[in-house]
């Protein structure tokens, strides 16, 4: 297999004691799990001990690449890892834009790193041909994301791959991040503190080894056929051309262009959504890069005015290591704290001040006074202040802020998979809609048949999703559609392919299956692949639900339902909690698990061959 | 090893536009499958590096102008020219 679009090794580094160790692939879970996010979910479902305890020695973290990462398949770089999250208390998965870095583990020769204990001193691993080495990483501490990444590119090759954490991780802010290249997020939910936690504060990937294909002949004409419909989409010059704020746009189109140096892109993307501003004042030599321009100026939506102050303010969270929806839900939450007297510092907390924020941001990291209680998220703030935090929070869910919905950063009104997907993915809220075409605000269904049949989604359970909830008659059952979604999400992850709306599309099951079959060899059908997916994704929840985390419809934000709330996707009439409680259990009956406690029954885990 | 400036059509008839490149290497990834048959930028003839705002578009002497490179660019970064000499 080693080659053949597998690199063929896994490395478990143990940092308490500096142990490495240099694995096979195991062929057999190779396939019984796809690859990339599959093999990360079933490497730590082995290797962590639980959802809890998230910053102790005991947690690990699995960081690894699809079998497509490292060949010329358009968008195939993604990286992800998985691992206890201590701002949800789960195990959770973490996908971000490879940039060179997911490349750059399979070119030395891994698939997946695990990552075990922790160290007594900051260290960094350098992944390479020859293996992995724990080197010192004291002379990098309290550096910045960003720049550390350009220190260890200075030191193994520009072609290096770097996933590196900011001050934030070195100190535990339980929302801080890691960073890919200086450009990509990985990790929201707080896997900067973990890593920081285990004193690694990066990671650097690359080597010269070459990832083959099993049926070059195969190969060549599958992707042919892929790049050359990408070549004819009518959309792909205006994609390229703004990327995500085509249809969120936060700034003028001008305003952007007057700012871009050049648009970036993954190793294979052809969209290439990632930007490079020139931003005075907000790095060394203006020069800001970003997983995306949208991100840069989100502070508009929290009321600040001048997207250069916006954009500087997120560049420095982005060096700092945090998560920004976090940051600022937590922000939105201090300004009323402070207002009724409960907490106080300078200077005065406005979210819509570039300058209030930028000190608050180093407050938080440094966990100066009150600094220290908002960096430990959501939970420590409520269990400080009790009842008067509770009600003047945002809408949260698990201790993170749920950004999309009511009184949330992106107030989007229809309840698609993206929002349900908020509480019903095991790490909690996160960015993506998991490829489903709901990302777009109320498509007609006409187009949704299409789209699903894409998927792989069966023929029954299409007739199911578009009975709409409770079997009504026409309308859209948000949660059998989610189930598919994240079926559909786990394939993307698990051969390396990026899940945006604006790539995902060019590829179909069908399509996944002849791929994954011509660059593995391992034979394949759409059907295979949905198993595999359905396999990683109940393992994951097992992981998870063995701690008694079922979701309860009691959890459902508040805000959420009633009328202010969330509305229906395609009627538009308002949610209730039984609707949204009605979805949660169509998700659970649609997997096969059981429809109260979520937790995958038994005759669902024989099938899939996880009952033991 | 030959740099490349905007604009210059070169021997093997392709012309470079580095302010398109994106630095996705897929036309690294393309050459290096083309001539040997695995994946990896390192062992490709045309080398693109990337340093801060700008970027840097070159080929070695090994290239053999087959513009598998330019299939491979989705950017407009490369492009064929019928003409193998003359100005862009």
């Amino acid at each position: 297999m080693s080659s053949k679009g597998f690199a063929g090794r896994t490395a478990i580094v143990d940092l308490g004691t500096g142990a490495v160790e240099v694995r096979r692939l195991d062929e057999r879970e190779a396939e019984r799990f796809g690859g990339g996010l599959g093999l990360c979910i079933a490497l730590a479902a082995r290797a962590i001990p639980g959802p809890h305890g998230a910053l102790g020695q005991e947690n690990a973290v699995v960081i690894g690449a699809g079998p497509f990462v490292g060949t010329d398949l358009p968008a195939t770089s993604r990286v992800y890892a998985v691992s206890a999250l201590p701002c949800s208390n789960s195990i959770g998965w973490c996908g971000a834009g490879g940039m060179t870095f997911g490349c750059g583990l399979k070119y030395a020769g891994f698939d997946h790193v695990v990552v075990k204990g922790a160290s007594s001193r900051p260290v960094y691993l350098s992944i390479h041909d020859d293996g992995v080495d724990m080197l010192d990483a004291s002379w990098l501490s309290g550096k910045g994301a960003g720049r550390t990444c350009e220190e260890l590119k200075a030191r193994h090759g520009a072609q290096a791959g770097v996933l590196a954490v900011g001050p934030a991780g070195e100190r535990l802010v339980s929302f801080a991040m890691a960073y890919v290249d200086g450009v990509s997020t990985l990790g929201r939910g707080g896997l900067g503190a973990v890593m920081g936690s285990k004193n690694l504060k990066a990671v650097v990937a690359g080597g010269s080894r070459g990832i083959g294909v099993a049926d070059p002949v195969l190969y060549r004409s599958l992707r042919d056929g892929l790049v050359e419909r990408i070549r004819r989409y009518p959309y792909l010059a205006s994609w390229q051309d703004l990327g995500l704020l085509s249809s969120l746009p936060v700034v003028p189109a001008e305003v952007y262009r007057r700012l871009r140096v050049r648009r970036l892109a993954c190793v294979s993307c052809p969209l290439g959504d990632k930007d490079m501003l020139k931003i005075e004042g907000a790095a060394p030599g203006d020069i800001v890069c970003s997983s995306s321009a949208v991100n840069l100026f989100m502070p508009l939506v929290y009321g600040m005015t001048d997207p250069l102050d916006a954009a500087r303010c997120i560049a420095r969270l982005d060096e700092l290591g945090m998560d920004m929806f976090e940051f600022f839900g937590i922000m939105r939450l201090a300004a009323s704290l402070q207002e009724m007297g409960l907490i106080s510092g300078d200077p005065v907390i406005d979210v819509s001040s570039p300058s209030s924020m930028l000190s608050w941001a180093d407050k938080v990291v440094e966990r100066d006074g009150v600094g220290d209680t908002l960096a430990g998220g959501f939970d420590r703030i409520v269990r400080e202040f009790g009842e008067q935090a509770l009600r003047c929070a945002p809408p949260t869910f698990r201790g993170m802020v749920t950004y999309v919905g009511p009184l949330s950063a992106l107030p989007w009104t229809y309840f698609g998979t993206m929002e349900l997907g908020q509480i019903l993915d095991p790490r909690g809220p996160h960015v993506g809609a998991s490829g489903s075409p709901t990302y777009f605000a109320r498509r007609g269904l006409e187009v949704f048949p299409g789209h699903l049949a894409r998927m792989g989604v069966p023929e029954q359970a299409v007739k199911r999703i578009l009975q709409g909830r409770e079997g009504a008659g026409r309308g859209l059952n948000v949660g059998r559609l989610l189930r598919y979604s994240h079926r559909w999400f786990t394939i993307l992850g698990s051969l390396g392919v990026c899940a945006r709306a604006q790539v995902n599309r060019f590829y179909s099951a069908g399509l996944l299956a002849r791929l994954y079959e011509a660059v593995t060899g391992i034979p394949t059908d759409a059907e295979k692949l949905a198993e595999r997916a359905d396999r990683s994704w109940t393992l994951l929840a097992l992981a998870n639900a063995g701690a008694g985390r079922g979701l309860t419809p009691g959890e459902v934000p508040r805000a959420w339902y009633g009328g202010e709330g969330f509305r229906d996707y395609v009627d538009g009439t308002a949610l209730s909690l039984e609707d949204i409680g009605g979805m949660i259990a169509d998700y659970y009956d649609e997997q096969g698990w059981d429809p109260v406690t979520g937790r995958p029954s038994p005759a669902r885990l024989q099938e899939l061959g996880l009952a033991e | 090893m030959e740099r490349d400036d905007p604009g210059r059509v070169m021997q093997r008839s392709i012309t470079t536009h580095p302010e398109k490149c994106t630095g996705c290497l897929r036309c690294a990834l393309a050459c290096s499958f083309r001539h040997t048959g695995m994946f990896n930028p390192m062992r490709a003839r045309i080398h693109i590096r990337m340093d801060g705002p700008a970027c840097d578009i070159s080929f070695d002497d090994a290239c053999t102008g087959c513009l598998a490179c330019v299939g491979g660019c989705l950017y407009g970064a490369l492009a064929a020219e019928r003409q193998r000499e003359g100005s862009a």
